[in-house]
């Protein structure tokens, strides 16, 4: 009875010290986790738009499932003007996750920016992706400022997986964006 | 074994990865590129020490029925610490490496340097050891991160999930550098195979089958060494039979 006693005694206290470990630990960390979700995602808004930092927005969220698009997001500025929508694309591919925020202006109907937010897929493809090729612009910075209606896609980029989930979303984003806002 | 040894034992003679095949999970998951690599390695380096750490501290205390949950419960605590600060001071790293962060909780490296060494060995000792086999296990996870990375892509990034240094990613090495050519991107033409799975079981079966021809000849080496010294025992000692014989033969002729 008494080593059955010492045995569940140790194993308390065992469990005592790991959850009083953690909860510091939480304690500690919960707030900077937090800031660090809210500003990263807030950030690409306001990238997207090509607003400062300093600019202050608000934003509506609508869960959307159609396709790879997961939430529109529509911004506005300080005095409730309508800035554009942001249309958010989550997929997981055979190199990992990856997500992609599709910003589309609904006055001119024109794709403003395309920014993969966070990725787990192989950084060198990404970046394939991101980064000018000699001269031309990147593939993303090749949607900026496209119609809607009619855009061209960099066929010269490698064709990898994060290629192929980011262009299947931002065909996605345009058809969501044409059915919920196009004339 | 001296504390030196201790330590050292981990990176090529004990190698947890290349010798014992242990952590074969992260080996094979995580190691798509240098960086995840490092990072994987930094976090079992800093669960390792902690939890060899204290397992030795409460060795006395914990009834032999109840060691292994007693250790898992200290080894999945510091999981997760390590995956609420790199949640928070490192969210690149956290989200790349996402569910094989919790993972670690079973990775039998650490329960078995729990289980073989922290449990029956002082604090400095085990600490030493974690030290070591985890310094040595991130050689591993770090060397096949460069291997398919490499072939993968051309390149050697940094910078990427690990912050640390750095304001943006870097490149490190790219075969670009040396074909400067333009319209021509290595990347094109590289063996992408080698940052999907099937890539981390080639990569890791090439470098253990280099390790292990390093090891074949080295051993060739010391037979041969001893099959030499043995040839030339047998010839002294031939020698000086045979000037024993001579010595008696002349003798016995006089």
């Amino acid at each position: 009875m008494l080593d059955k006693l010492k045995t569940a005694l140790v194993l308390v206290v065992i469990g005592a010290v790991a959850g009083v470990l953690i909860w510091g630990v939480h304690e500690l960390t919960w707030e900077t986790i937090r800031d660090n979700k809210i500003a990263r995602e807030e950030g690409y808004y306001k990238e997207i738009f090509n607003l400062d930092e300093e600019d202050v927005i608000t934003f509506t969220k609508t869960t959307v499932e159609e396709g790879l698009i997961v939430e529109e997001i529509v911004i506005y500025d300080e005095n409730d003007a309508l800035v554009g929508v942001i249309y958010k694309g989550e997929t997981k591919n055979t190199y990992g996750d990856i997500t992609v925020l599709i910003g589309v202006e609904v006055e001119g109907e024109t794709i403003t920016q395309v920014v993969i937010s966070s990725t787990t897929n192989t950084p060198t493809f990404v970046k394939n992706l991101e980064k000018e090729r000699k001269g031309d612009p990147s593939y993303l910075d090749n949607f900026m400022n496209q119609s809607i209606h009619d855009y061209t896609i960099d066929e010269k980029t490698g064709a990898t997986y994060s290629y192929t989930s980011v262009t299947d979303m931002i065909h996605d984003a345009v058809t969501i964006f044409q059915e919920s806002w196009g004339e | 074994m001296n504390k030196k040894e201790n330590f050292f034992k981990g990176f090529i003679k004990e190698n947890p990865i290349f010798v014992f095949l242990l952590g074969m999970c992260p080996a094979l998951a995580v190691t798509g590129t240098f960086e995840t690599s490092l990072g994987m390695g930094l976090l079992v380096i800093f669960v390792l020490t902690m939890s060899n750490i204290v397992v030795s501290l409460i060795k006395g205390f914990i009834p032999d029925e109840l060691r292994t949950p007693s250790y898992i419960v200290v080894i999945a605590t510091f999981v997760t610490v390590v995956k609420m600060l790199s949640e928070a001071y490192a969210v690149e790293l956290y989200d790349a490496l996402g569910v094989f962060i919790p993972l670690i909780v079973v990775n039998c490296l650490i329960l078995g340097r729990a289980e073989a060494f922290a449990s029956k060995n002082n604090v400095v000792d085990s600490m030493i050891d974690g030290l070591g086999m985890g310094l040595g296990f991130t050689f591993g996870l770090v060397l096949i991160g460069l291997f398919r990375e490499f072939f993968a892509t051309g390149a050697i990034v940094y910078g990427e999930y690990l912050k640390f240094g750095v304001d943006a990613p870097i490149e490190i090495f790219n075969l670009d550098w040396l074909i400067p050519v333009k319209d021509f991107f290595i990347s094109d033409y590289t063996l992408g195979m080698f940052s999907l799975p099937p890539g981390a079981f080639i990569a890791l079966g090439v470098i253990l089958a280099i390790m292990q021809y390093k090891k074949h000849v080295k051993t060739q080496k010391e037979i041969a060494e001893k099959k030499r010294i043995i040839e030339e025992k047998k010839k002294a000692a031939l020698a000086k039979k045979a000037a024993a014989a001579a010595a008696k033969k002349a003798g016995a002729s006089a």
